[in-house]
């Protein structure tokens, strides 16, 4: 496959993706096409077809982490291990099977938001498991973190989506707090 | 195996680069402890949830369009470039190859000029015998194709004569400085700039200096002709006498 081809084939996701982790269109914009020149200039490095999706999600991310590091003034955020025991339990104290009636309720562009407003670090990993699918081992590549930082920033990302969620169909009026 | 650590194998198990029996414990305490596999199915459920839930919003045409054109004419142009590359590289040889018969010429003239120096020591065939710049630079008129016009050195003036390198008619000119023969070669038909050889600046002039087979030479460039000064004298003693 031409790397024009593969460019177009997984267009979409890097514009998704570009878009939840600058959070601004126009450096998304900005952000796609470095992603895409990049790709067209290192296109040797590219081993296998397959590894394609995972091999153009990593050019964007780092292009985005370089940037993104060159502009933050905010603490670099220390990967603490979290407590697996941690109930899945919502600040509210409601439990999370409640996930489907969130799910069905809120609407797209909140899940988006609610992913946006994620710190940085969990938002990518978010992205790039949950959303794009890739295993841990190519994100783990992609990120050049560790299996234990990997998962410790999934488990924190997902615990602090479902908040933020929970959040929105509150709002909306689909949840009513209870108390546990 | 406790809930909290099985957990955190699992978590991190999945697509563990070996299996440990620490892996292996885990597993199995996820099939035997129904608050661990839950909390796994909810993991995984909430994952599949939100890649339902979301609709991913197609990129802009216009951005599309100025990528897939860009990455397009980057292909084409590079295309163009390799193509280029071998008529690049011809034309380099054969400019290499150029500068370097124009050099291997004017190294090989060089070689004439000491040689001749050699022959014509000491003041053989001398042509006419002067002690005057004047009456040896009459004197050459119409010997040669350009009109000799003989720089005023430091040393004293023996005579001159013709002599012939590569085709070409000379100018020689016999010199004498504290007991060793200078000959001045004059002509057109040698650049000095061609030859890679050390510079020196002498009395604003530039000059090439080359040693050669025990002999030194100055060369330089002034309105068209060059001058080719030889002798077994040291650099700074010819400096001395330009």
């Amino acid at each position: 496959m031409e790397c024009i081809e593969l460019i177009e084939k997984y267009l979409d996701s890097l514009w998704f993706t570009a878009l939840r982790l600058t959070r601004n269109r126009q450096d998304a914009e900005d952000l796609v096409q470095e992603t895409c020149m990049k790709a067209w200039e290192n296109l040797d490095s590219l081993h296998s077809e397959k590894k394609a999706k995972a091999w153009l999600l990593k050019i964007l991310t780092n292009a985005f982490i370089n940037k993104y590091r060159k502009n933050q003034n905010s603490p670099k955020l220390i990967d603490i291990e979290p407590d697996f025991l941690e109930p899945i339990f919502y600040k509210s104290g409601q439990y999370a099977d409640l996930e489907k009636e969130i799910f069905s309720n809120v609407m797209d562009e909140e899940v988006k938001e609610a992913i946006e407003s994620l710190p940085v670090e969990f938002r990518t990993v978010i992205l790039l498991v949950d959303i794009e699918g890739l295993s841990y081992r190519e994100v783990q590549e992609i990120l050049n973190i560790s299996s234990g930082t990997l998962s410790s920033r999934l488990y924190r990302g997902r615990r602090l989506l479902r908040d933020a969620l929970y959040e929105y169909a509150k709002k909306r009026g689909f949840l009513k707090e209870k108390k546990r | 195996m406790r809930c909290n650590e099985a957990r955190k194998i699992t978590y991190l198990s999945e697509y563990p680069e070996a299996v440990s029996h620490k892996v292996i414990d885990a597993k199995r305490h996820l099939k035997e402890c129904p608050e661990c596999k839950r909390f796994f199915e909810q993991e995984k459920a909430f994952s599949a949830l939100l890649r339902q839930k979301l609709t991913k919003e197609p990129v802009p045409s216009e951005l599309r369009e100025r990528v897939l054109r860009h990455v397009s004419e980057r292909k084409t142009y590079s295309r163009i470039i390799y193509k280029l590359i071998p008529i690049a590289v011809v034309l380099m040889l054969f400019a290499a190859g150029y500068i370097y018969k124009l050099h291997s010429d004017t190294e090989s003239f060089v070689m004439d000029i000491i040689n001749d120096h050699i022959n014509f020591l000491p003041y053989s065939g001398i042509q006419i015998s002067s002690p005057d710049l004047l009456t040896i630079q009459k004197w050459f008129n119409g010997k040669v194709d350009f009109s000799v016009v003989l720089p005023e050195l430091k040393a004293e003036i023996k005579g001159a004569r013709l002599c012939f390198l590569k085709g070409k008619r000379l100018g020689l000119v016999f010199y004498e400085y504290r007991g060793s023969q200078i000959s001045l070669f004059i002509t057109t038909g040698l650049n000095p700039e061609r030859l890679w050889a050390k510079e020196v600046m002498i009395h604003g002039k530039r000059m090439k200096v080359i040693e050669k087979n025990g002999f030194n030479l100055l060369l330089w460039q002034e309105k068209g002709i060059t001058y080719a000064l030889v002798s077994d004298l040291d650099t700074v003693e010819l400096k001395k006498i330009i």
